[in-house]
């Protein structure tokens, strides 16, 4: 059973993730793969709700309530899947505040992309991000 | 003890004060925004410091955050770290209660409190050349710690400025970025650097780049094609891991160095052994904006790793990106860049 098909638990952004929000995306970064993630607005609120971690059933009602319809909480739910795969989220979490998650436009289907390069997990010095040549 | 400015035997930079010649004063060093005090008691050690300090020869306005950076020797044996902050080829850098701690195969070891203003490198009483090169990676993790606690992000790439245009010139290591730069320096380009900027977010929201040394890393193979860089095998090798020389960018093309821009394009380089001269591809947003966060180093601590990213995903969203492949001897024509000009103007 995956992460989101447990309607009762609640979901959080794994610790090991960094977020910064730009005009109309957010970039995640994952400190622990180095894998990184351009998410569209629709995305980066519902990654607001995760913030704090959010039941399934609360992103879904809140999705409706920023004009998602009816039979788009099959792409949430994979949209939040596809984060899960990746170790983005946790589950189970208590919920560590109350989300305040706002969609400065309309609703469009949640997009999460993945870059194919991670960052070096170890490199050449603390200035030169390169990968180390053998000695 | 009097403070002695930016000289510890032959390195100086540029802190503005005079030499005294006394070696075993504390020497000051402007790095950037800081100003770096290195005191060191054993002159092998002030040296090889002050060699590493003294590359950053960009002047800086003030004002400039003060720095102690105590070099001493004690036989105190620390277990190499995990690398839990940082983990580098020869040096793993730890989160510890109080701050930061780094560790080294050659048992060097590199500490200061989180934000912090003083700096500690410890080093074994027996110093071999496996120290010297540990205590250049201390130097380089104290000076661009201490920029991100500024607000500045080290950037590993070159710049070229012109006509309202500044080009941040991206490649791994030894991946094309200073030829590139000489290349278009030859039609009349300046350049902030060839290898290491500071960008920002200005006070307007765009992003401010800022050049930290006027210097180039040149191979001796460059004069084939760079006949002004003169005869560089006659100079001597800066480390035993590399031909390359370091020149002053102003010996070789006076009025050419620049000191700071706002970043409006991405130059992607790769080398191409199947082309004739240079081939040239737009770039993506998302190509964009994982070139820039690969020419970055981001440490594994979340308030960091959010101001870094931060930084560099506000700056590429502003950049315009070109993929250029460079043929083998595509510099042999002075013109090759003219078309990636054209699409940088």
């Amino acid at each position: 059973m995956s992460v989101t098909e447990q309607g009762t638990g609640t979901l959080a952004l794994n610790a090991e993730v960094v977020v910064t929000v730009l005009e109309n995306e957010a970039v995640l970064l994952d400190l622990q793969t180095k894998f990184f993630y351009s998410i569209n607005a629709s995305g980066w609120a519902i990654v607001q709700m995760l913030e704090h971690g959010a039941r399934r059933a609360d992103i879904h009602a809140q999705c409706r309530d920023w004009g998602a319809p009816p039979e788009a909480a099959g792409v949430v739910d994979q949209f939040l899947d596809r984060l899960a795969e990746d170790g983005l989220l946790v589950q189970g979490a208590t919920p560590t505040g109350v989300a305040s998650a706002s969609l400065p436009c309309p609703w469009s289907v949640p997009v999460v992309e993945k870059h194919r390069e991670p960052l070096q997990r170890i490199m050449v010095s603390a200035f030169d991000p390169s990968i180390p040549l053998a000695e | 003890m009097g403070l002695q400015r930016g000289t510890t035997g032959k390195a100086r930079n540029k802190c503005g004060g005079t030499e005294t010649g006394n070696r075993g004063a504390p020497a000051l060093f402007c790095c950037g925004p800081l100003e770096v005090t290195v005191s060191a008691p054993c002159p092998v050690l002030r040296d090889k410091v002050a060699e590493g300090l003294s590359l950053y020869n960009v002047p800086w306005a003030p004002p400039r955050r003060s720095v102690a950076l105590d070099v001493i020797e004690a036989d105190v044996r620390v277990p190499l770290g995990r690398g839990t902050y940082l983990s580098c080829a020869r040096m793993q850098v730890d989160a510890t209660d109080d701050g930061l701690r780094a560790t080294s195969p050659s048992g060097t070891t590199c500490s200061a409190a989180t934000g912090g203003d003083r700096w500690t490198i410890t080093v074994p009483q027996a110093i071999d050349a496996r120290v010297l090169i540990d205590i250049e990676d201390a130097v380089g993790l104290v000076l661009t710690t201490s920029w991100r606690w500024l607000g500045w992000v080290p950037l590993h790439a070159g710049a070229v400025v012109g006509d309202g245009c500044c080009a941040l010139l991206t490649a791994p290591s030894g991946g094309g970025k200073t030829t590139l730069t000489a290349a278009l320096i030859r039609r009349g380009w300046r350049t902030l650097g060839d290898d290491k900027l500071l960008l920002r977010p200005s006070g307007s929201g765009r992003p401010e780049v800022r050049a930290l040394q006027h210097h180039f890393n040149l191979h001796p193979h460059t004069g084939r094609w760079f006949p002004e860089v003169g005869d560089l095998e006659r100079l001597p090798t800066y480390s035993t891991w590399t031909e390359k020389r370091k020149v002053r960018i102003e010996d070789i093309w006076p009025g050419h160095a620049g000191e700071q821009g706002t970043p409006t394009h991405l130059v992607l380089i790769s080398r191409r052994q199947d082309i004739t001269g240079l081939g040239l591809t737009r770039l993506g947003h998302g190509d964009v904006l994982s070139a820039l966060l690969h020419q970055a180093v981001i440490p594994n601590d979340r308030a960091i790793a959010r101001q870094v990213l931060s930084t560099l995903a506000a700056a590429a969203q502003r950049l315009q990106g070109v993929r250029v492949e460079i043929g083998p001897e595509a510099y042999a024509d002075p013109n090759c860049v003219a078309p990636l000009e054209a699409m940088l103007r």
